[in-house]
């Protein structure tokens, strides 16, 4: 028989028991609650720390670049403005690579256009030049940037600051050295930060002769699209572009898209030990880190965290600081005669005449035997000068007589390609209108006026496009131009518009009585004078190297065409 | 280069003088007028060369505007007209008019016409003929149309105080 005690006792034993149990059982799984907390503490503190490092990568790892010629010309991609005037610091970062890499591209291409209209020059020195430094410049970001402890600054300056509580007090996710810092080459084929001007159906503006080849451009690989970048391509990452026999390069960087954390397994794939590209150092644009949570003295937790950087900071296929030199020779007026019909001759020294003085009454040299039965013919004044009389540069470049079309449509052609070079800000492009407006602005005639010959289109702010005379480039642009703006072009010069002419005398057709000789009298009718306007242009191509993007040259000239003729009587 | 054009300038000057001698030689001294039916000839043959000039040099001369010339040609107190044409490449051409009435009320004609015709056109600023010291004496502008072009100047003939006229033409205007 069972006493009421000794029922007592076995229940309090058990409840004891039970107690105990449960205190095991909620102490556990407060062990295992202060566990989990930990763990997701430090994957967030990790997390935080990546993509710390997807963003202080873009610009806080830099490359000075080094002083010599072939660096040096890279001096415009040092900045993360468009701004042509915006300040330089010499430094080429994550977020700049693919500027210098485009510029050496940019350059490659004048020089292999110019090549194939057989104006080659110096250009394609240069080229190989521009894409030795940009290649020494590249290689010289990646090994930093493929340096973990170069990263391991930017994860704990965020990873620190995240709490890890869980672990104990006082605990920090630090930086855990070793395999897991890793790089990775992701978003082949996508975009980079470089935007081309227009489309394939207008070559994007690039210099007549040279196409760039389809697999080098892509439009925003971002699905759905952006509709801000519908119409616009740029320069496709981890691609090798050739122009000619040089290859250049271009990290992908996808439209407007934040760093972000990626998937380890999508990051691993697209490493270059797994998956190589022909880029023998390519740059990347994938980061891996590790981190752990450590309590003073004692194992804490690990994490790992991938992610993709992104400036979200576009730029144009440009040369920052580059300029066009439109250069005006001094006119003359020419006298022509007819001794033996239809063979002309030149006789008399060529006059000048000018901006500020025309037009103006111009008389030429009386030629002995300069007609047909002529003792003497004398040209009558004419009125010489009508095609410059206060004309814009527009004017004297295109401006009548512009009968050869294709010609002129050539000379513009060129200009147009290199405006838009000089042009940094996405989606702005400089038409063949822009460029007249330009060209055709009063400044210019009041300094043709003023007896100004040399004239530099270039961009100031690298949005607007500027025809200013040197002083004026000078000060507008006064950072960058007064060190470039003497430099030629390295091109060879070639006669575009041969002798473009047209009738531009005012009045058009002068009578005049020459002199016969004895016992001839003049022909009626057919003693005139007539004066023609005459034009040649002239390009040298420039490749950008030393900022100078080519030369146009203008040479504008007056014919006064006497025929003198007389019958015997 | 200049070597070259100066032989050649010479060759021709020394064919000139040949062939201009022969022809002296062959009209006697004694009989200074020809005959009808020679001067006729000789004539013919003046007007020959001058043809072969103006073939050579691609252009056509006239005293006369053609009726067709797109642009309205100015006919008070005309003096004398002339036109040249281009006959080679795009068409162009040019028609002179000389006139007793001063630049401004030609240049005013000019304007009313072309506005009147449809064409949109730019006039030189007055402070820029200013510029060049032709403020009052030079009146300029340029018009278009569709795909022509047209260049009006006025200037002061200072000797007669009328104004001399250039209208430039051209069918495949360029630019902007």
């Amino acid at each position: 028989m069972v006493s009421k005690r000794s029922k007592r006792g076995s229940v309090t034993a058990f409840s004891a028991v039970l107690a105990l149990a449960l205190l095991v059982l909620g102490i556990g799984f407060l062990f295992i609650v202060l566990y989990m907390g930990a763990q997701r503490e430090t994957k967030n503190a990790t997390d935080a720390g990546a993509l710390n490092v997807g963003k202080k990568v873009l610009t806080d790892i830099s490359v000075p670049l080094n002083g010599s010629a072939n660096q040096a010309c890279f001096k415009d991609c040092s900045s993360d403005s468009f701004d042509n005037n915006a300040s330089r610091d010499s430094k080429i970062t994550l977020e700049r690579i693919n500027r210098v890499w485009a510029k050496a591209m940019l350059i490659a291409i004048n020089a292999e256009a110019a090549d194939s209209d057989g104006q080659g020059g110096s250009g394609s020195g240069n080229a190989s030049q521009a894409e030795s430094g940009a290649q020494e410049i590249s290689n010289a970001l990646a090994d930093k940037l493929t340096t973990p402890s170069n990263l391991h600054g930017f994860f704990s300056e965020l990873a620190q600051v995240n709490s890890v509580r869980m672990i104990g007090v006082g605990s920090k996710t630090t930086v855990l050295p070793g395999g897991g810092w890793q790089t990775s080459l992701m978003d082949r084929e996508a975009e980079s930060n470089i935007q081309l001007t227009g489309t394939p159906s207008n070559n994007f503006y690039l210099p007549p002769g040279f196409t760039l080849p389809a697999d080098a451009s892509t439009q925003c690989t971002r699905t759905p699209m952006p509709s801000a970048v519908a119409g616009d391509y740029f320069l496709k990452g981890y691609v090798p572009i050739k122009v000619g026999s040089k290859t250049f390069w271009q990290v992908p960087f996808k439209w407007d898209n934040k760093p972000i954390l990626v998937a380890s397994s999508k990051f691993d794939a697209e490493k270059a030990s797994a998956n190589a590209v022909q880029w023998s150092k390519p740059v990347p644009n994938a980061f891996s880190v590790e981190g752990q949570a450590l309590k003073a003295g004692a194992a804490g937790e690990k994490a790992s965290s991938w992610v993709l950087s992104n400036p979200r900071k576009p730029f144009k296929l440009a040369a920052p600081h580059s300029f066009l030199h439109v250069k005006v020779d001094q006119p003359k007026c020419h006298w022509y005669f007819y001794p033996v019909p239809p063979f002309k001759v030149e006789f008399g020294a060529a006059q000048n005449y000018d901006f500020n003085s025309s037009p103006t009454s111009m008389s030429g040299t009386p030629m002995p035997g300069g007609g047909v039965l002529c003792s003497l013919v004398t040209p009558p004044s004419q009125t010489v000068g009508l095609d410059i009389a206060a004309r814009s540069l527009d004017d004297v470049i295109f401006g009548l007589p512009n009968l050869h079309t294709s010609e002129t449509k050539k000379i513009e052609n060129y200009m147009v390609t290199r405006a838009n070079e000089m042009i940094s800000k996405p989606g702005v492009v400089i038409t063949p209108a822009k460029l007249h407006t330009c060209l055709d602005n009063a400044l210019t005639r009041l300094a043709l006026i003023a007896g100004q010959k040399d004239f530099y289109v270039y961009s100031a702010d690298g949005e607007t496009l500027q025809c200013d005379i040197e002083s004026v480039a000078q000060v507008k642009a006064i950072t960058w131009m007064p060190g470039i703006i003497g430099n030629n072009p390295d091109g060879s010069e070639k006669k575009i518009i041969d002798d473009d002419y047209m009738p531009g005398g005012i009045p058009p057709v002068m009578p005049h009585a020459p002199t016969p000789l004895p016992f001839c009298s003049p022909t009626p009718l057919v003693n005139v004078s007539w004066l023609l306007w005459d034009k040649d242009v002239f390009w040298k191509p420039g490749s950008g190297y030393n900022g100078n993007l080519g030369e146009i040259r203008v040479k504008r000239w007056s014919e006064v065409h006497t025929v003198g003729i007389c019958n015997p009587l | 280069m200049h070597l070259a054009v100066k032989l050649s300038t010479v060759i021709i000057l020394v064919v000139a003088t040949a062939s201009n001698l022969v022809a002296i030689a062959q009209t006697t001294p004694t009989q200074p007028q020809s005959d009808p039916a020679t001067r006729e000839k000789n004539l013919q043959e003046a007007r020959a060369k001058y043809n072969s000039v103006l073939s050579t040099e691609h252009i056509n001369i006239s005293e006369k505007i053609p009726i067709n010339f797109p642009v309205p040609s100015y006919n008070s107190n005309v003096t004398s007209t002339s036109f040249v044409n281009s006959i080679k490449g795009a068409p162009t051409a040019t028609a002179g008019i000389v006139t007793k009435d001063s630049p401004e009320n030609v240049f005013k004609w000019y304007q009313d016409k072309l506005r009147n015709g449809g064409w949109s056109f730019r006039a030189a600023a007055p402070k820029l003929m200013d510029k060049i010291g032709k403020a009052g004496t030079l009146f300029m502008l340029e018009a278009k149309k569709e795909q022509q072009g047209v260049k009006v100047a006025c200037l002061l003939d200072p000797r007669t105080r009328g104004t001399n006229v250039s209208v430039i033409w051209v069918k495949n205007r360029l630019g902007n």
